[in-house]
């Protein structure tokens, strides 16, 4: 019966109690002596294996790099001290964006900036609307105001305020963003 | 004067004493950085990898365990981060059932030549680097903290949250795919 090979590993591993079995063995038997040297000589050779030295400054650079972010986290704390709500907000902010996987966070930033871009021009769409409808109102104004009673231009600025509230009203419920992020 | 210990060093550097964590670098760079140089195979990433390591110990010295060795815990930062490194990169695995071992009895009737006599010592160990590269990732981590490190199967045990009988299992079957690579490359 010849040893297994994990009973050469563990003859080579150093003291165990099977070891004066198995080198009783190995003394009497040429293959398994043959197998255990050629694990010894591969064992040790591994051992002998160039080893990697770091280099002379490596403690210096990493004491250097601790110090560094110790004061990074000391300018934090103070900073935490000194704008508690701003600065937590911020990490929450932060927080929640880096829990978005990379491609879904810059969908999101594209979708965010084209709305963004939309409502923009929708703006300037209806201060344009506005400028021309005032125009308007301020000929027809006018034309009532020279005609009539002391009355008239309380009445016409709240037909004013009530149709203005009522346009923006209207384009804020198509514009809001409410519909894009239901997806 | 008597070479103070992991644990008094750790003492001293935790009232701030910068000096004592130097020491502790100094004792364990070497084995950190050619664990994490033959785990990622990148001598710059390696170097970076290190200094976090060390960086990380001291952030968190205070809640070292002095009970459990300081090299135990500190191959276990060294591991975890490696560990972390690699399934960033997602780095290509070795197929170990290529080589049919797994799960298979090696029979001692092997009558292979040793690699080692039959090669120059130089051409061995390029060769024997290609073949610790070629290990897939989880056995290689064994036979380098085993065979390059030279910890004990308790350490390697400690550090990598397993029952003693597996590292050995693990190391015994790394360093056979080891020997059986190097004679497939030395072979006629």
């Amino acid at each position: 019966m010849h040893l297994k090979i994990e009973d050469i590993y563990e003859l080579l591993n150093g003291p165990s109690e099977k070891k004066e079995i198995f080198m009783k063995h190995i003394q009497n038997c040429k293959m398994c002596r043959e197998a255990f040297e050629i694990r010894k000589d591969y064992v040790q050779s591994i051992r002998d294996f160039k080893k990697i030295s770091a280099p002379l400054d490596f403690p210096k650079e990493i004491l250097f790099e601790i110090e560094k972010r110790k004061s990074f986290l000391r300018k934090i704390s103070i900073l935490l001290a000194s704008f508690p709500i701003f600065i937590s907000s911020l990490l929450i902010l932060l927080i929640s964006i880096s829990g978005f996987p990379k491609e879904e966070l810059s969908s999101f930033a594209n979708q965010y900036i084209s709305f963004a871009l939309e409502v923009f021009k929708s703006m300037i769409k209806i201060a344009m609307g506005i400028n021309k409808l005032i125009s308007s109102f301020s000929e027809v104004l006018k034309k009532f105001t020279s005609a009539s009673s002391s009355l008239a231009l309380p009445i016409f600025a709240i037909f004013l305020i009530l149709t203005f509230s009522t346009i923006l009203f209207l384009i804020l419920l198509n514009y809001l963003p409410l519909k894009r992020f239901e997806k | 004067m008597p070479e103070k210990t992991d644990r008094e060093l750790v003492e001293i550097a935790l009232k701030g004493e910068k000096n004592a964590f130097e020491a502790l670098i100094l004792r364990y760079q070497n084995g950190i950085i050619n664990y994490i140089y033959r785990m990622i195979l990148d001598m710059d990433e390696a170097m970076d990898l290190a200094q976090e390591v060390f960086i990380k110990a001291y952030f968190s010295l205070s809640t070292y365990n002095p009970t459990y060795s300081f090299s135990t815990w500190i191959y276990k930062i060294a591991s975890n981060l490696t560990i972390d490194h690699l399934r960033k990169k997602k780095r290509k695995d070795f197929n170990t059932e290529s080589l049919s071992l797994r799960n298979k009895e090696i029979e001692i009737a092997d009558h292979s030549m040793s690699p080692v006599k039959n090669l120059d010592r130089e051409m061995f160990y390029k060769k024997l680097e290609n073949a610790i590269n070629m290990l897939p990732e989880p056995l290689r981590e064994f036979v380098i903290l085993r065979d390059i490190n030279e910890l004990s199967y308790n350490e390697i045990a400690e550090i990598k949250n397993l029952p003693i009988g597996t590292v050995k299992n693990k190391i015994f079957r790394a360093r056979e795919i080891l020997r059986k690579l190097l004679e497939d490359e030395n072979a006629p």
